[in-house]
């Protein structure tokens, strides 16, 4: 019954975390996500999101789907956590479910947080294996999530360290273990060869930092680090995994971290999260004092929370577009200027980049930069919006 | 019972032959593309040719898929993706001229 209660406690703050990621509606790269536009990741996740595009509630099914995964996968880490004291037991729950990357990035339509899970399997995986509870024989699944990991994001190369602690913990023999880590990385190098798009996208990700200075971009990684763990965890995780000497640990660490440096993005945070809860795991007297840090941990998360702000309103792209769907004329939406891929979420028309020649097409112009000219072609233009839109008139 | 035996005997067959099946499909993919790495100029070529019709169609990169190359043409996939049924399309790009034309035309 405790169990049951608990399960459904976790649920309800799953569902507020996913109806706090809602407010601010799609993000372009959940657009990217929902409407499976095939960069920069491998398809495997993407495709299956994509599968349910038909549903008038996609976002929020997957938002509440992602959340509750996030959320309940506190029972892998109290599973790790069977044998500590009940205050160590309960103090490691609450440092996964209140670090600031699960309460902010719960309920986000992104793949870091879906790697971050598998992270974390990856991380049990290592913490049974060297407990002795998994035989050689459970190699073979390891590989699969290995690859299933890979075709959902390529950050999950991160995670390698651990899986080849693993195989070597198993002593899988060492041709496998390089076929079985190899393989996988060769077919999404191949991946990315058959998809230019996502080589530009790779490149031009590897260098979107070399214009920053560098202490900068320390200064963010760092901040990433300490955000992913709510700054408690952030720096018991990476005492326990330096004490522990656990050097797969302490490898995917240094990979996440060297990755953020060449190309940093803040959603990338939670990919420290599993590590970190993997530090404490493998050297639970971190934990000592425990009431006091997790009591720490949950003011940091709660003034983090403080300094967010929250936006009730749906996006100009959903205001927009909503507001166009009611206009009813055929034809496709031309946007003027630079725009994320959430105005093709919120479009059921086409939606192309503006061209004069392209207006006998549309039905719509949004300018997101100042068009000119437009009202000499017979469109006129809406008000009370709060961004320049043009709709052809009716009967053209 | 027998066949949860059989499926831990084959297992690491099916993981090979996973691997395996991708890596057909993703071979196929990469044959067609083989021109666009093996000859730079081609790749230019194609690369400004591409951004061109892009940006004269109205097209958003992200929505093109190259299925074809050759010196004479590009044949392309264009998907507008967007909320509800959104159709691909096939065309034709000539290297020559930069005409555009659906591939039923040709």
């Amino acid at each position: 019954m405790q169990r049951i209660l608990t399960i459904i406690g976790l649920q309800a703050y799953a569902v507020l975390l996913a109806l706090y990621q809602g407010l601010g509606s799609v993000r372009t790269d959940e657009a990217k996500y929902l409407l499976d536009i095939p960069y920069p990741h491998p398809p495997l996740v993407r495709f299956i999101i994509d599968l349910t595009e038909p549903l008038g509630y996609q976002e929020m099914l997957w938002r509440l789907l992602l959340a509750t995964v996030l959320v309940q996968s506190v029972w892998i880490v109290l599973h790790m956590a069977r044998t500590f004291s009940r205050e160590y037991f309960l103090t490691i729950g609450g440092l996964w479910i209140f670090s600031a990357a699960i309460i902010f990035q719960s309920g986000s339509i992104m793949m870091a947080p879906i790697t971050a899970i598998q992270g974390l399997l990856f991380v049990w995986t290592l913490y049974e294996v060297e407990n002795g509870k998994w035989k050689v024989e459970s190699a073979v699944w390891i590989a699969f999530l290995w690859l299933i990991s890979l075709f959902t994001a390529y950050q999950a190369l991160l995670y390698a360290p651990i899986v080849l602690a693993i195989f070597l913990r198993l002593k899988v023999p060492f041709t496998k273990i390089v076929l079985a880590i190899g393989l996988p990385i060769l077919l999404v190098a191949l991946y990315i060869t058959t998809n230019p798009l996502a080589l530009a996208s790779f490149i031009s990700a590897g260098g979107q930092n070399t214009h920053v200075p560098f202490l900068d971009v320390i200064q963010s990684v760092l901040g990433s680090w300490l955000w992913a763990g709510s700054g408690v965890l952030s720096i018991i995780g990476l005492i326990g995994m330096i004490r522990s000497k656990n050097n797969a640990l302490l490898g995917s660490f240094v990979l996440v971290f060297l990755f953020l440096l060449v190309s940093y993005r803040s959603y990338y945070a939670i990919l420290f999260t599993p590590l970190l809860v993997g530090g404490v795991l493998f050297y639970p007297a971190v934990l000592k004092r425990s009431a006091t840090l997790l009591a720490l941990h949950i003011v940091i998360s709660v003034w983090i929370f403080a300094q967010t702000t929250l936006s009730f309103s749906p996006s100009v792209a959903r205001m927009v577009m909503q507001r166009l769907s009611d206009v009813p004329v055929q034809g496709v939406v031309l946007v003027h200027g630079s725009f994320g891929h959430e105005w093709q979420y919120e479009s059921t028309s086409p939606v192309m980049r503006y061209a004069p020649t392209l207006l006998s097409q549309a039905k719509a112009v949004v300018c997101l930069e100042r068009c000119i000219g437009i009202q000499k072609y017979n469109f006129f233009q809406i008000g009370n919006i709060g961004q320049e839109v043009w709709v052809r008139k009716n009967g053209d | 019972m027998y066949t949860i035996f059989m499926l831990k005997k084959y297992e690491w067959f099916l993981f090979w032959l996973t691997c395996f099946t991708i890596a057909i499909v993703l071979c196929v993919r990469l044959w067609t593309l083989v021109p666009l790495y093996t000859d730079s100029a081609l790749r230019s070529r194609t690369q400004a040719l591409i951004q061109a019709t892009a940006q004269r169609e109205g097209w958003l990169l992200s929505g093109v898929s190259i299925q074809h190359i050759s010196d004479e043409s590009v044949q392309v996939h264009y998907r507008a993706y967007h909320r509800g049924r959104d159709d691909v399309q096939c065309y034709t790009i000539s290297q020559r001229t930069g005409a555009l034309g659906s591939c039923n035309e040709s």
